[in-house]
């Protein structure tokens, strides 16, 4: 966990560019000049392997990370670091910064901060929630409902808790009553009561009561923090973009053929816009459809237009972003369709040059959504009709092939999905593996549908020409991953909303690297700019209000 | 059909079938509410085997189809190393009767389809065999 106010003593000085350039320099990095470099080091391990060490200058929104090689050495590109005076942050498990740490970074004078690392006297507060699910006792059974908690905070709070049982169930049945887009700093109420069944509740609760701190001071439990990276998993450099409210929610993230970079706000209601070149960030609001239900949107896909579409959750119904006229055109729901409950979450207007057709879902009915752009109409389509009931079916994530012919991820249960865009024909695959709960895809140039199976611990693949899957374990258990996308060259990424890292897997051979994020990071839709060589990773965090850019070295 | 109409058959599927779960979870997904499947609701399930009539034993990586007669769903899964098969099925309401098993696999021919079921009326599986053949 990245410290943030401790006091240091740092020793800083300057060496010579000859010394400066001997740190680590690989990939894009080769050949550059670096500004800032030194060694980290503990009493513990002399020179640490895998410490993040992120820099940030005074009055900027830019963090920049890089990670310590096996000798303990850090470097900053020179390119990366505008002169200035920089606040130095750590992220290593078990450690912290024993007080604070800066550099004066001059362009022409390379600086040296060696950082040595003190002990924590108690990791429990730097462990991500996969680090929770994995020290706390219990059955995968019993974990299982804890995978939604995340939506809105990390576990920390919950195993910090000092709850009974009963009084849990009060807890959980508040909680479920707050919209799916709400965080920690922006709550939202659901308007329309959802009813949670008391025997569930209770069953989850007296769980919890087990692993908080309920009956003791500390848990009884041994907390298993995972190791700090090693070898190509530190070959990274991670460029954080702070928006400007905490309150901003980015969920999903796209670039656009200009290089810059939109978001989705899952609370509010604004499309978000970053320059990733000067950090300039620009807001398009839009008008509340709902007022009094919680606002935001979900899911932000380009048409072949190039235009920006959002799902309005709560709001209901679909907004199209003109990026040429910088307007908003919404298409609502009819009355019919627009329950208190009702909520889009998905929206799909990849292909609607085909047809004319967008579609989207909606989460309370289970049901799939077509919205006519000639008139604004919107057609039902139920593809779970003739299965039976008493499954929580839900479709999610959205793609449309060629033909804009719909596949989706049946994200309650374990499916994956296809409706004919012409006959309405639904064909339900289920995932290799039950109860899967497969979440968000893309859909690659070779007719393959890459997605993440949420609760599986796995990553997907379905041919939709051979109609068949494949599928491979996340190396981390409990990480839960969000989403997947398929790069230029053939690796899979994906991103988790509960351990701070992102999964980088050669599907061809199984291997895999996870690079460790420098702070708490809820990440949900990802996005692989493939332009860059190497490719370069995408993402929002989601409850901190940043936009976050990993480049691989290799 | 009509656009207009097929979406007013559909609305009218929809609203028929009762919905087991009226509260929204949360962003799509289960959590409190996941456990409450209620397996009274299941209809009838399959499984089988794909056989390699010629080699005999079973025939991998065969696609299995599930289509009900004049309704427009389908369950789709492909046979594991054994040659094995299953469906959890289709809602109570489908007429087993009515669903019909079919299995293909580049360089094979469906021969024949076998189905077993025990006795009764309260049928919970029916199992299906595919018979194949290399032409």
């Amino acid at each position: 966990m990245i410290v943030t106010c401790v006091r240091v003593a740092l020793v800083s000085f300057l060496v010579s560019i000859a010394a400066a350039s001997s740190s680590p320099a690989d990939g894009f990095l080769a050949g550059q000049r670096f500004v800032l470099t030194g060694r980290v080091t503990s009493a513990q391990e002399g020179p640490m392997e895998g410490v993040l060490v992120s820099a940030k200058r005074d009055g900027s929104p830019i963090t920049v990370t890089v990670v310590t090689d096996k000798t303990g050495r850090y470097g900053f590109p020179a390119e990366r670091m505008p002169a200035g005076h920089y606040a130095l942050q750590i992220r290593a498990i078990g450690y912290e910064l024993p007080t604070p740490a800066g550099a004066d970074v001059d362009p022409e004078q390379p600086a040296n901060a060696d950082l040595a690392l003190a002990k924590v006297a108690d990791i429990s507060g730097q462990l991500t929630s996969t680090e929770w699910f994995a020290s706390m006792p219990g059955t995968a059974e019993q974990k299982r409902p804890l995978i939604e908690c995340m939506s809105c905070h990390t576990l920390d709070r919950v195993v910090r808790s000092k709850f009974t049982a009963d009084e849990f169930v009060d807890v959980l049945k508040r909680m479920a009553n707050y919209a799916n887009n709400s965080t920690t700093v922006h709550p939202q109420p659901r308007i329309v009561e959802r009813p949670i069944p008391d025997d569930r509740a209770r069953k989850v609760a007296a769980y919890l009561s087990t692993v908080n701190l309920s009956k003791a001071d500390r848990w009884a439990y041994e907390l298993k923090p995972l190791p700090r990276p090693t070898g190509r998993a530190t070959r990274v450099i991670i460029t954080e973009y702070d928006l400007p409210r905490a309150t901003i929610a980015p969920h999903d993230v796209r670039a656009d053929a200009d290089g810059f970079i939109w978001y989705s706000n899952f609370v509010e209601p604004y499309l978000g816009r970053l320059d990733p070149r000067s950090g300039a960030h620009e807001e398009f609001a839009y008008p509340l459809q709902k007022p009094g239900f919680p606002a935001g949107a979900l899911a932000l896909e380009p048409d072949g237009n190039g235009n920006w579409w959002l799902a309005l959750m709560f709001q209901s119904g679909l907004a199209k972003f003109d990026t040429r006229t910088r307007t908003f055109r919404l298409y609502p729901l009819p009355p019919e369709l627009a329950s208190g409950t009702a909520q889009q979450s998905m929206v799909m207007p990849r292909q609607s040059h085909v047809d004319g057709k967008v579609w989207t879902n909606d989460v309370n009915s289970h049901s799939i959504l077509r919205l006519d752009l000639a008139t604004g109409a919107y057609e039902k389509i139920d593809p779970f009709a003739d299965m039976p009931v008493g499954r929580n079916h839900s479709p999610y994530g959205m793609v449309a092939d060629k033909d804009n012919n719909l596949f989706f991820m049946d994200f309650g249960d374990e499916s994956v999905g296809r409706v004919d865009g012409k006959t309405f024909r639904g064909t339900i695959y289920p995932t290799p593996t039950p109860r899967s709960r497969p979440r968000r895809t893309m859909l690659d140039d070779k007719g393959r549908l890459w997605f993440a199976e949420f609760a599986a611990d796995r990553l997907g693949m379905f041919d939709t020409a051979r109609e068949s899957f494949k599928e491979w374990d996340v190396p981390t258990p409990h990480t839960y991953p969000y989403d997947a996308y398929l790069d230029k060259n053939g690796e899979l990424w994906s991103g988790s909303m509960s351990s701070d890292r992102v999964l980088r897997l050669d599907p061809q051979t199984g291997t895999s690297v996870e690079y460790l994020l420098p702070h708490q990071t809820n990440v949900r839709r990802i996005y692989i700019d493939d332009t860059t060589t190497p490719v370069t990773f995408w993402a929002g965090n989601n409850h901190h209000a940043a936009i976050v850019k990993l480049e691989p070295l290799d | 059909m009509k656009t207009s109409e097929r979406a007013s058959l559909l609305l009218g599927l929809a609203l028929f079938v009762p919905l087991a779960i009226t509260t929204a979870a949360f962003a799509g997904g289960a959590s409190l509410d996941e456990d409450e499947e209620d397996a009274s609701n299941a209809g009838v399930s399959f499984f089988g085997f794909a056989k390699d009539l010629n080699r005999g034993g079973g025939v991998p990586d065969a696609k299995v189809s599930a289509d009900i007669k004049n309704r427009n769903a389908s369950l789709v899964t492909r046979t594991d190393d054994q040659g094995h098969f299953k469906f959890s099925g289709f809602s109570k309401e489908i007429d087993p009767k009515d669903v019909e098993i079919t299995c293909t696999k580049d360089g094979y021919k469906l021969q024949r389809t076998v189905r077993r079921q025990a006795p009764g009326d309260q049928v919970s599986t029916v199992e299906v065999d595919c018979l194949m053949v290399k032409p």
